[in-house]
């Protein structure tokens, strides 16, 4: 298929000592979109059976990294990909190239079929066993699947429905199917792309462990993540991406958590963001918004108070109403009832347009939802203040852009400029601007649902640091939902545990903690009997 | 309202980023904004060139060097042309309407009956056209934005409803126009400044939807619902109300495309109007290649009206068979496409064009 495979017999003995020991290298690879370099001759070395993380933060060319890797995106020329003795020039590299040199890939969205069972879900990934008249055998079809996974040493049913497994779970059958075929059982190169975007805390574990067995087995794993934390945990030697180049590789026990936070921010990372926090809690403050018997969807008569200046979290587990409740507030949830007091006014029937009019600004979880991808970073900017630009018959495009240079800086967004198009800026950069869209109408409370989800380190900071400076201008309040205890621990002035649409209990003070906000929604949801999580519509 | 005095501050504190800065990498910036502007500017190229060859081939040259032939040229452009302006308004908010053929050929009936049999001054048979296409409009955009019935199925159904229409009220026949107050102004030979004076309807009616389009707030609004709903009403805009405004405003566009067909020919006649719906959307697609890329934008789709009309009249005038402007029209819309979806992977954009998902 390629030159390297014909010609590595000849090569001499010390080079194919090299070869082995590095199992896949990409040298200078430089990708470009337009006038911007995702990739800047970026180069990665893994080793034979090494857990290998690419870190960096959000832009920093680590997906580009392996979707060039896969083949998706065609790379500049000049560079090279080789993967064992295959070697090619890497605008050469294609899709096909990748997965005959034993390449696997396992995305963020696993790409499973929920509706199917485990053993259909892996025949998807390389073909039913069939008669000779093309009937589908299902007895081998599920045996091969229970070989996979046994060979995997991964405990799931072959029978069970994908929808009914533990996100962890879920991701280890897409890590099966990535790794089932037979040829590169112990030689492959598994590459996983945030693979714990969407995992609770306590199934982390599992996939780490699940991993380090991999590697033990021979297969090379690429861990793609911006999670401090993890990539300490699970890798031997970690590289990281910066503005398309790769600035640094070390093993992963040459570097502390600190200096990897400062090395993919290239400045130190904040340090004690908790230092402008409200230094009172709860009822010394008065009211902005009180709100009680919250009912519809999966919510059972919540209760919630949210007192000015004070940032108030909500904590629970998928399927908790931890949404639903930031959507009624919001007037987005069909059915909701609920008495709603919005500083001292009784409010009836909420809609998205009243809310905003009354000063509540909203960002819902799925950034999908919230921005217009296509339009510019101006026009997102000014969307919901799209009227204030109409004076005289005329749109005032260069007051507009005035403000959208302005909120550019001051929110920190990286971008070619105003007239750029929202999709083409990277995952944190598109929430900065949402969130700084929500923050220019100046409201009193702003509803934030995982407002820092799939964000990197700084710029979860920089997010963080400008809420904490609207709180200080203007005194809006914000009510947080965030499956991340760490961040609520760290920045909410008290947090509400939700289970099964209730409130549970309220923490605050010196007892929130990461472990007591985990343990509180972890250990209710499971005294409640509710373990047993589904995947997310 | 007052500006927002948050960004102000910023404003007079701070410097903004300059634009590619620190985190954007400047490369080849200057060449970059050279391959823009002629992209931006490909098609008007194009259409330039397209005339010097239609003056140079010799099939054709005498044809294009009389100034009687490019006068019927942009006299012809004058009704496909305000039906694709009538086009582009649901599209931007991301709905597709196929009535505006039916309402152009029943609006253009209604004022021809309202001259001829109910002996209405022209006024008022034009107002009665107006009311036509609006009423079409209406029912459409009602179905569509508070029934949330899918636009393009709906609007077939509406049209296929108005050819029965226009068959009982026609009966099969031409209503021919007496009034001259409304032919002399639609003829080719009635010039104003040595240009066809329903041109200039044309080129007003593009203004008056440009300045709405791009320089009110409900333009924007329309833009922003095209996009993505969910954003738009998360910002609270009134999305069902802007969807049916949408298609108010095209009935409105297709009834003027029908009177000016009217004036124009100087008689309705049944069956014409469908014929000009695969060119409308072909304008108005292959203008979102022009000035504004991947966006429906109105300067674009006249140049592109001008284009398909210029194209298709002079493969005719070249001496090939009237079957190529079909061939031709919708090869333009299949290129159209194509091009605004390689643009917009270049730069990055996911969806290429912001519209209607079928």
């Amino acid at each position: 298929m390629t030159a390297g495979e014909t010609g590595s017999g000849a090569v001499g003995p010390a080079v194919q000592e090299e070869a082995g020991r590095r199992h896949l290298e990409l040298r200078s690879i430089t990708k470009r979109f337009g006038p911007t370099y995702a990739l800047d001759g970026a180069s990665l070395s893994v080793g034979r059976g090494e857990v290998h993380a690419l870190f960096g933060g959000n832009g920093s060319g680590k997906s580009t990294m392996i979707k060039v890797l896969a083949g998706v995106y065609r790379a500049e020329p000049g560079g090279e990909i080789q993967v064992g003795d295959v070697v090619s020039a890497a605008p050469q590299w294609t899709p096909t190239a990748a997965r005959n040199a034993g390449l696997r890939f396992v995305h963020q969205d696993l790409g499973l079929f929920p509706a199917l069972s485990v053993a259909e879900n892996l025949a998807m990934g390389h073909g039913y066993a069939t008669s000779p008249a093309g009937r589908i055998r299902w007895p081998q079809v599920r045996r091969e699947a229970r070989d996979v996974l046994s060979r995997l040493e991964i405990k799931v049913r072959v029978s069970q429905l994908v929808g009914e497994l533990r996100r962890g779970d879920q991701a280890l059958v897409a890590i099966a199917r990535a790794l089932q075929d037979e040829e590169i059982a112990g030689s492959g190169v598994l590459v996983l792309d945030e693979p714990t975007a969407s995992l609770p805390e306590h199934e982390v574990t599992v996939l780490m462990d699940a991993l380090r067995r991999f590697a033990q087995m021979g297969t090379s794993i690429v861990y793609v993540s911006h999670r401090v934390d993890e990539v300490q945990e699970v890798a031997d030697t970690i590289t990281i991406l910066r503005d398309g180049v790769d600035i640094l590789t070390t093993p992963a026990r040459a570097i502390s958590k600190g200096e990897l936070a400062e090395a993919i921010s290239g400045a130190a990372a904040a340090d004690g963001p908790a230092a402008g926090r409200a230094a009172a809690h709860g009822g010394g403050l008065e009211p902005v918004l009180a709100v009680t018997g919250l009912a519809g969807g999966p919510l059972r008569k919540v209760d919630l108070t949210v007192g000015k200046g004070e940032i108030v979290g909500i904590a629970g587990l998928l399927g908790s109403g931890r949404s639903s409740v930031l959507r009624a507030l919001y007037g987005m949830l069909p059915g909701a009832t609920g008495r709603l007091i919005l500083n001292g006014t009784p409010l009836a029937g909420l809609s998205p347009a009243q809310g905003m009019k009354r000063g509540i600004g909203y960002l819902p979880e799925d950034r999908s939802e919230a921005g217009f991808f296509d339009q510019s970073v101006a026009e997102n900017l000014s969307a919901s203040r799209t009227a204030s630009y109409w004076r005289g018959g005329r749109f005032q495009r260069g007051r507009e852009r005035g403000d959208a240079l302005s909120a550019i800086s001051r929110f920190k967004i990286h971008c070619d400029g105003p007239g750029q198009p929202l999709s083409s800026l990277s995952g944190g950069n598109q929430q900065k601007v949402l969130v700084a869209r929500v923050l220019l109408r100046q409201p009193q409370i702003v509803l934030l649902d995982e407002p820092t989800q799939g964000v990197d380190v700084n710029a979860k900071a920089e997010i963080w640091s400008l809420l904490r400076q609207s709180i200080a201008e203007s005194g809006i309040s914000v009510l947080v939902v965030s499956s991340d205890f760490e961040e609520l621990a760290e920045q909410a002035d008290r947090v509400v545990i939700l289970a099964r649409g209730r409130i549970l209990r309220e923490i605050s003070g010196p007892d929130m903690t990461s472990e007591s906000l985990a343990r509180a929604a972890y250990g209710d949801e499971e005294a409640l009997g509710a373990d047993e999580e589904k995947v997310q519509p | 309202m007052s500006t927002d005095p948050l960004a102000q501050k910023v404003l007079d504190g701070t410097p903004p980023a300059e634009p590619g800065g620190e985190h954007g990498r400047a490369g080849g910036h200057g060449a970059g904004r050279g391959v823009l502007l002629f992209e931006r500017t490909a098609l008007l190229v194009l259409l330039v060139a397209l005339c010097v060859l239609f003056s140079v081939l010799p099939e054709s040259r005498s044809d294009f060097a009389s100034l009687t032939d490019v006068r019927n040229i942009a006299a012809d452009v004058v009704v496909g042309g305000v039906l694709a302006l009538a086009a582009i308004i649901p599209l931007v908010a991301g709905e597709f309407d196929f009535s505006i053929g039916l309402t152009l050929e029943f609006s253009a009936m209604i004022t021809a009956g309202f001259i001829v049999r109910l002996h209405q001054p022209l006024p008022v048979a034009i107002i009665a056209g107006l009311v036509t296409g609006l009423v079409i409009g209406t029912v459409n955009g009602y179905l569509v934005a508070f029934r949330k019935l899918n636009s393009f199925i709906i609007t077939f159904a509406i049209a296929t409803i108005v050819t029965g229409l226009v068959e009982l009220y026609a009966n099969g026949n031409s209503i021919l126009v007496s009034s001259d107050a409304l032919t002399n102004f639609g003829l080719t030979s009635s010039l104003w400044l040595g240009i066809p004076r329903s041109l200039y309807a044309f080129v007003f009616i593009a203004l008056v939807v440009w300045y709405v389009l791009d320089h009110t707030p409900i333009g924007r609004y329309w833009h922003g619902t095209g996009s993505n709903r969910s954003a738009a009403t998360l910002v609270g805009l009134p999305v069902r109300r802007l969807v049916f405004l949408s298609f108010v405003a095209s009935g409105l566009l297709a009834s003027m495309a029908g009177i000016l067909y009217l004036s124009q020919q100087g008689s309705a006649t049944p069956n014409v109007g469908q014929g000009y719906v695969l060119p409308a959307y072909a304008a108005v697609f292959l203008g979102a290649t022009v000035f504004k890329i991947g966006r429906f934008n109105v300067w674009g789709t006249v140049v592109a009206v001008f284009f398909v009309a210029i194209g298709s009249t002079g493969l005719v005038f070249a001496g090939l068979a009237p079957w190529v402007q079909s061939v031709f029209q919708g090869a333009v819309l299949i290129i159209a496409l194509g091009v605004t979806k390689v643009i917009g992977q270049r730069r990055g954009t996911e969806t290429a064009l912001a519209g209607p998902k079928l």
